[in-house]
């Protein structure tokens, strides 16, 4: 046996390899950059002139670039004088205005400027009474196809492909219209002119925004790849404290599904659907440049962001290599502007609460459940004295549901101070946002301040700073525990009336009534959560510098980061609690006790990255070059004591009492990377993105350690072609295609080593002394690799009617090779799971967005944004013959061994798995007392079963129901998905209204389970267990009290999760500025906001948004969750 | 440059635990592996539970006693490949295995003294060889790994005939007993002392004298190994037969009669060890009185309370309850009635012996006999009968432990002559004497089929004919209804089956 045969390892020949190749690489790239530099005229001009003469303005050029402008001084004396003001910018540029409107034209060689008269267009006649000209943008560049009109008539011309023109105008006088799309429309006079040269400005439109990618920024019209933005001010509509929680239905191809409404509970978001099946499935969070796996992203004030884009293609995330596979999510937050300071104050303030509660039988229908359950229990409690069950009639019970929700204040205040100049620009905020829960004894705090500085050095040179510090709490009992210790189960269950008209139940402690009933309810669940303590509070402080330095078409931009989460979860049961209480017997040994645990988790990242733009005539090329590195920490330690004499110290108390486990821990890791990106633009009509990343991880063993990630995109605005001339109503046209790899390495930082474990949990008692016992803990994978997804994406945008419909169009494949599977073993080998790469998933999947400008008068506009996405999941191979892997879930001791889950080659990954139940037993199906033969039994035995009980479906067709058949019952994943969001404005009006919606997805709803007939015995019921089987009542729909047959997942509770949600509304009243202008103020608003208003939906719980056990394996899931409030807030935004 | 300063910038060490490389190079590190050893016998998946309660219950003395229906409850023969509590004492077993493999894959590692390195090895081949003992026992013919595992790349494991698996067991445990301390020098019943591992050997014998292998060659090696701990004077049998198991409760040893127990400590509560076991409330006398709490999961049958013919047989009393707590919620003792045969729990241990305070509802510290001189003196006159027919020798043995608890002797007139008869004894006696000790099931197999089949048929129709109506009851019956041919063996669990394609399952699953 050897054990130590890779101690001999010294250098990796892969990874040398590629850092040579890199090396030459870079090499290569820079003296090709440096010789094409030369003739570059990259010089930025600053200049300001009123009716300047040209030839002033031309000596003033020339002192600033030292170029030579050669001219005759004959033809300037035609000139006319110059206005322009102009900070940095191109020389051409500069030239372009200067010569607008001169009968004069430049051309530029070497370091030379040449100016003529402007040529008579010697290859085309001129004609009398015409105009001509050229049209360009402010660059300089000609515009192919502006058209020009002469205002009134029908008279108009396009541009050629040189951007020149010529247009007959009968009597020299009138108006010229340039207009085209994308770009401001201009009307000139003509005034007799003979010439006419325009520049055109960019109109900002959605095909101008700027759209942030990794390591860079790209006008809309020119992406390749598929990224969605989030319509950000919308979002901010939302009143919730994170993004993440109003993110639903805002951008195609993401859904979003929390587990469940607690404050601060986890939100999934996943990306184009599950690639992984065991591991995690979130994007990569990229904040303010600093890539981030799992941010808390509470920590984020939604009102401090600016924009927020979702990369979804290969072609997008590649560059983010082996942590983009799941998609990536980057936010930039806002900065300061150039002018005087603007101070904002925005406040809200509103309330909570639940949009429903679950009917529970009255006390009348409790005691006759309980009496059929056990008439002796009933006889005791309920009955003594001669009462029978009529007396219990028209008796009034508790809801104890009125007693743990409650009507739950939430507040947010926003301050912020944005302003600066050229030079320098700052943007100071912050926030407090106290939000109640709607279970009592709950909430989220977040205490927070945001600080970003951008300064102008010189020309060249930038530099800034981006500092977030948030302060969050978040505090209260999960409502979700196993079966009897779940808050809501215990409410819920809880008996409404007690059979002794002295005992008022609300104000016991403890339900000594009921004996013997270790598992079942009896201490008081109000009292209980208003005495337990959980409280997680987290302090997470993000930074971020930057220089950027810009030098001969070159930018330099260095950046580093530091994150700091420290987190403190503290725990205490004090004695009035159900896990504190002596009285408790599942308790009582424990005593008081509580629990602190700190953790650390700091990431710190460098990033160097040279941009390189180059444009030679219509061709530009942008070439992006950089080298991270990137490390991440964790540490964590906590105590828990038990026994703790004092009840009023909490946690600071833990001290005195009994010192029980202690939990110590830390890790680290270390990513570096090279990456690359090429984009190629001609005439922003056909595009061409390649990109490539090399990262190279210490979660992997030599050898191992590098992963390379690479992609490629083009795409066509076919509307820029002649033959897309005619079809006029089409403003823009795009088709994208991209392929590329991404990867997935979110496994723990030591997963391919195996491990010795030296716990006190596994110490073995020699001579009744625990020995410390070293057993084996995980097993190696010395091969353990990137998962890999190969995605292929082609999407097409269009707008029409000069972008007043824009409308997109994505369509998707993926495959995930080599999942990070912690894979089943054969537990002969020791060890029951390792991780390895096997195991294949795809999705495909649609996905379309619109936007329209409905209706846009001068007091009036309407405007809808319009989503669908179409996921389909399938597992293609799991571990090695493996055919399907089940997965069960924990939530009630009898279900826990069974599985309501399976992945299954050729299907989607978590498929809930159960029997097709098919109603009751009836009478007809026994003779005389005993189930006929012919009829299958439901696991109970023969003999036993009786009229009223549960009835499964006899797949197997052996006559007994058991495992064999069990069956696919359903599917949690939505057939759709998307949002809908309208915006209207009306003079100082304003209203938003965003619905969102899940169609198709299945819930397995487990609270019926235990209250429809399978809880305890002294226990309440849903009031829909009324209609169960009696020989009186002979329904299918409930079984009879004690006809639940042996623990099963069936399709029973198996419920149709489809939901549409008002999901947002916020309508707001703008004061008109004049009025309010001698009030120094510029801008007050008042407005109105509600979340979670209305759901349409047929599922039966709380809440169809629930997947309390979610995973990749197990989504869709409710257990006991906390319900989603609805919440309606007023608020007031001051803007001095 | 950048090559040298990445290559060690992306060499993390891990700082929170030990990799199985840079282990076992001290003694105390070996000595640490091997705690982890021995601590695979006090899992949930072996004896802290489910060696001794379900997986072993439903005999002709003990039936699983609760009424709790699923669809998968091996106690009461509910079960199938894909049963957890099946699964878990495979892998729970196994782990122990590759456990004991890793240690003498790298016990020569440690400079250290050569007798310590020799008990440390002796003790994890014994282990590791006992562990194979109850797989091959419980499954039959299954995969035999003497290599640790270094990675998960081969999941094709083949099963080895249980004929090889029987003598690898043989010789291992032979190697062993020549290699470890004597337990007077231990001087608790923790560790697996030379005798223990004899009196084990004499088991692997006798076991291997019958179902299946029947090599009835292996009688003679059977007697030889228990003669050899009856002969070396370390051993003798408790005065009070009772004592024996409260010695159990409250942490007390009796290395001279309880030769091998899995050691259990403390209640699970006030400190951060979790070292308790669940003997006492598995087996305890139902109460659900807070200080005392006990789920009596465990009944005896009426064929054990009958089984002891003479009253002043002390075991009666103490393996069979005489008596119930009122309303199942106090500690108030109530004597059951002479006809109330069905109802009577399981009593060997009694949680008001365990001295550590607070009891715990789940967990105690009770440890469990792995093997008992009385069990060595049986298995010597079993041996003995079978070689020589009913011997002076053999029923002095056989008298020698009847004498302890006060019951009737097998001497003059009483005197057994025929070997069958004899063997019947014997049968009976082991019952009488070691009921509840996780025994029983393993006794009926390898005295054959027929016997084990036909006792369970017995119990169902004495069940169904005698017992008072009451779910348990009926439970109990349906679970006797329910073995068959295959029960013999366990299924192959679900879990090693769907992914090592070299398994197969055994008949009948």
């Amino acid at each position: 046996m050897k054990l130590n045969v890779f101690t001999g390892f010294r250098l990796q020949p892969k990874v040398y390899k590629f850092l040579l190749v890199m090396k030459i690489a870079c090499f290569i790239l820079l003296t090709s950059f440096l010789s094409v530099s030369a003739s570059v005229y990259s010089q930025k001009i600053s200049l300001h002139v009123n009716q300047a003469t040209l030839k002033d303005v031309l000596k003033s050029l020339k002192q600033q670039t030292g170029y030579n402008f050669l001219y005759s001084t004959d033809i300037l004396k035609e000139s006319k004088p110059v206005s322009i003001n102009v900070m940095n910018v191109e020389l051409t540029e500069v030239l372009n205005r200067c010569f607008e409107d001169q009968a004069l034209d430049f051309t530029i060689r070497d370091k030379t400027v040449v100016i003529k008269e402007k040529t008579k267009m010697d290859h085309k006649p001129l004609v009398q009474m015409g105009i001509q000209g050229k049209v360009t943008n402010l660059k300089g560049e000609p515009l192919e196809g502006v058209s020009i009109r002469l205002k009134g008539t029908n008279t108009y011309t396009l541009t050629d492909g040189e951007g020149e023109y010529l247009i007959k105008i009968p009597d020299g006088k009138g108006v010229l219209i340039f207009s085209y799309i994308g770009f401001t429309t201009r009307e000139i006079a003509i005034n007799d002119k003979k010439v006419l040269n325009v520049s055109l400005l960019e109109a900002p439109t959605k095909l101008n925004e700027i759209v942030v990618v990794g390591y860079g920024e790209v006008s809309r019209k020119d992406l390749t790849g598929a990224v969605g933005s989030v319509a950000i001010e919308e979002l901010q509509k939302a009143p919730v404290r994170s993004f993440e929680e109003a993110l639903a239905g805002r951008v195609a191809g993401v859904q979003v599904s929390s587990q469940d409404g607690q404050p601060g509970s986890t939100v999934d978001i996943v990306i184009r659907g599950a690639n992984s099946v065991s591991q995690s499935n979130s994007p990569l969070y990229v904040i303010d440049g600093f890539p981030l796996e799992d941010p808390d992203n509470n920590m984020i004030n939604p009102s401090d962001i600016a924009s927020m884009e979702i990369l979804k293609d290969a072609s997008a995330t590649a560059i983010y290599g082996a942590r983009g596979a799941n998609g990536v999510v980057i936010i930039t937050t806002k900065g300061g502007v150039d002018g005087k300071a603007i101070i904002s104050y925005d406040g809200y303030y509103g309330t909570q609460e639940i949009t429903q509660r679950m009917e529970l039988m009255n006390p009348y229908e409790f005691i006759k459940v309980l009496s059929e359950r056990s008439s002796s229990t009933a006889n005791s409690m309920y009955f003594a004295g001669g009462k029978t069950i009529d007396d219990y009639k028209d008796a009034v019970g508790f809801d104890w549901q009125d007693r743990i929700f409650k009507t739950a204040p939430m507040q947010n205040h926003n301050l912020s101070i944005r302003g600066g100049n050229k030079q320098t620009k700052y943007s100071l905020s912050g926030s407090i946002f106290e939000q109640d829960g709607v279970l009592i004894n709950s909430g989220y705090n977040r205490y927070q301040a945001r600080l970003r500085l951008d300064q102008q050095v010189n020309n060249s040179l930038k530099l800034g700073v981006n500092i977030n510090y948030s302060g969050l709490v978040n505090y209260g009992n999960s409502p979700g525990g196993n079966y009897n210790a779940a808050l809501l189960y215990q409410a819920m269950a809880y008996r409404p009336i007690s059979g002794n008209p002295n005992v008022n139940l609300e104000e016991l402690e403890f339900d000594e009534e009921i004996e013997d009933q270790i598992n079942n309810t009896r201490f008081n669940p109000v009292l209980s959560a208003q005495n337990e303590l959980r409280e997680r509070i987290n302090n997470t402080l993000l930074a971020n510098g930057y220089g950027e330095y810009s030098f001969r078409g070159f930018k330099l931009r260095i950046s580093g980061g530091f994150s700091k989460d420290v987190r403190r979860n503290n725990t205490f049961n004090n004695s009035k609690t159900r896990s504190g209480s002596p009285r408790f017997p599942g308790a009582a040994t424990n005593g008081v006790n509580g629990s602190v645990l700190y953790s650390e988790i700091s990431n710190y990242v460098n990033e160097n990255t040279l941009t390189w733009n180059k444009k030679v005539g219509k061709h530009s090329f942008t070439a992006l070059g950089g080298f991270t590195v990137q490390g991440r920490k964790g540490t964590s330690f906590g105590a828990n004591a038990i026994q703790v004499p004092n009840d009023n110290l909490g946690v600071s108390g833990l001290d005195e009492g009994v010192p029980n486990a202690i939990t110590s821990t830390s890790t680290s890791s270390n990513l570096a990377s090279f990456l690359g990106r090429f984009n190629y633009n001609y005439k922003s009509k056909y595009l061409l993105t390649a990109s490539f990343r090399a990262d190279g991880s210490s979660k992997f063993y030599k050898g191992n350690k590098w992963g390379y990630f690479p992609s490629a995109a083009v795409s066509w605005r076919f509307s820029q072609e002649d033959f897309m001339k005619p079809l006029s109503f089409i403003s823009d046209a795009k088709l994208r295609a991209s392929a590329g790899v991404t990867g997935n390495n979110r496994i723990s930082d030591f997963a391919y080593m195996s491990t010795i474990d030296m716990s006190v949990t596994t110490s073995y008692p020699f001579n009744n002394q625990p020995s410390n016992a070293a057993v084996l803990g995980e097993l190696r994978n010395l091969d353990l690799l990137w998962e890999s997804t190969f995605q292929s994406d082609l999407g097409v945008d269009l707008s029409f009617l000069k972008d007043k419909i824009t409308f997109s169009i994505d369509a998707y494949s993926k495959t995930t090779n080599d999942l990070l599977l912690y894979a089943n073993l054969p537990t002969s080998l020791g060890y029951s799971r390792s991780f390895k790469n096997i195991g294949k998933i795809g999705n495909k999947g649609l996905e379309f967005s619109i936007y329209s400008m409905n209706l846009k008068t001068k007091n009036f506009s309407w405007s809808t944004n319009f989503n669908i996405s179409l996921n389909r999941n399938k597992v293609i191979e799991l571990a090695e013959n493996e055919e399907v892997l089940l997965s069960p879930v924990t939530w009630h001791s009898q279900f826990n061994q069974l599985s309501p889950y399976i992945a299954k080659i050729g299907m989607p990954i978590g498929m809930f798995y159960g029997l097709i139940w098919e109603g009751n037993y009836q009478l007809e199906d026994f003779d005389g007392s005993l189930l006929k033969s012919t009829i299958p039994t439901n696991g109970d035995n023969r003999q036993d079963i009786r009229p009223g009980d549960i009835k499964y479906r006899d797949i197997t067709g052996d006559g007994i129901v058991n495992f064999d058949d069990y069956t696919i019952i359903g599917n949690p994943n939505p057939k759709h998905f998307g949002g809908l969001s309208n915006n209207f404005t009306y003079k100082g009006f304003d209203l938003n209204v965003f619905f969102q919606w899940s169609y198709g997805n299945d819930i397995l709803n487990a609270n019926r389970y235990i209250f429809e007939g399978r809880g305890g015995v002294i226990q309440n019921y849903f009031a829909s267990y009324v209609n169960r089987w009696s020989v009186d009542n002979p329904t299918n729909e409930h079984f009879r009290v004690g006809g639940s047959g042996p623990a099963a997942y069936s399709s029973k509770v198996i419920e149709d999760g489809s939901y549409l949600r008002l999901k947002t509304v916020q309508f707001g009243y703008s004061f008109n500025p004049k009025l309010i202008k001698r009030l120094k103020i510029d801008a007050i608003r008042l407005y109105a906001s509600a979340q979670n208003l209305y759901t349409w939906t047929s599922y039966s719980g709380f809440d169809p948004e629930v997947s309390a056990r979610a995973s990749a394996l197990t989504p869709g899931f409710d257990w006991s969750a906390y319900p989603r409030a609805r919440t309606i807030t007023f608020g007031l935004n001051i803007t001095l | 440059m950048i090559s040298l300063s990445c290559t060690n910038f992306l060499e993390t060490e891990p700082t929170d635990f030990s990799s199985p490389d840079d282990f076992y190079n001290t003694e105390d590190q070996l000595n640490q592996a091997l705690s982890g050893v021995y601590s695979t016998l006090a899992k949930d998946g072996t004896y802290a539970r489910n060696l001794p309660v379900e997986l072993a219950l439903n005999t002709d003395e003990a039936f699983y006693k609760k009424n709790f229906t699923t669809y998968t409850n091996p106690a009461q023969y509910n079960y199938d490949a894909a049963t957890p509590i099946i699964a878990a004492c495979w892998k729970t077993l196994y782990e122990g295995i590759n456990r004991a493999n890793y240690l003498l894959a790298n016990a020569h590692i440690p400079k250290m003294d050569e007798t310590k390195r020799n008990v440390i090895k002796g003790e994890a081949m014994f282990l590791r060889a006992y562990y194979y003992f109850i797989l091959v026992s419980m499954w039959g013919d299954v995969p035999l790994i003497l290599e640790p595992t270094l990675d998960g790349k081969n999941v094709n494991i083949p099963k080895t005939p249980q004929r090889e698996i029987y003598s690898f067991i043989l010789r291992e445990m032979t190697a062993a007993q020549s290699m470890v301390d004597k337990i007077s020098d231990i001087g608790f019943s923790g560790r697996a002392s030379k005798t223990t591992m004899q009196g084990i050997l004499a088991r692997v014998c006798l076991k291997m004298a019958g179902e299946p292998l029947k090599d009835v060659s292996k009688y003679e090696l059977a007697r030889a190994w228990a003669d050899s701990v009856i002969t070396s004077n370390e051993h003798e049998l408790n005065a009070d037969y009772t004592q024996i198991f409260k010695n159990h409760s409250s942490d007390q040893y009796d290395i001279k009669e309880s030769m091998w127990e899995v050691e259990f400590w403390g209640n699970n509560l006030g400190n951060a060890y979790r070292a308790a076991g669940r003997i006492g409330n598995q087996f305890s006398i139902r109460t659900t009185h807070a200080e005392m709490y006990g789920y009596a999961n465990v009944g005896a049958t009426k064929k054990l309370f009958q089984l002891y013919t003479d009253p002043n047989d002390v075991r009666r009393d103490w393996n069979v309850a005489p008596f119930k707590y009122e309303n199942n919620n106090t500690l108030i003792p109530v004597p059951h009635g002479p006809n109330d045969v069905f109802v009577r729990d399981a009593a060997k241990w009694r949680r008001d012996y365990e001295t550590v305070l607070p009891r715990n509802v789940d967990f105690s510290p009770t440890n469990f006999p792995l093997l008992r001189y009385a069990d060595v003196l049986l298995m010597y006159a079993e041996a003995e009968n079978e070689l020589n027919g009913p011997s002076d020798d053999a029923h002095e043995k056989l008298n020698m432990v009847r004498r302890r608890a006060n019951a009737y002797e097998y001497v003059g007139a009483n005197k057994i002559t025929d070997k069958d008869d004899f063997r019947d004894t014997i049968i009976d006696e082991r019952s009488r004497e070691l009921c509840f000790e996780g025994l029983r099931k393993f006794d009926l197999i390898r005295w054959g089929k027929e016997l084990f089949l036909g006792e369970m048929r017995l119990q169902q129709i004495d069940f169904e004919n005698n017992a008072p109506t009451s779910p348990n009851m009926k439970e109990a019956h349906n679970a006797y209804g329910r073995v068959s041919e295959r029960h013999l063996l366990f299924p192959i669990p679900a879990s090693e089956l769907s992914i090592n394609k070299a398994m197969t399952q055994n008949k009948g699953w």
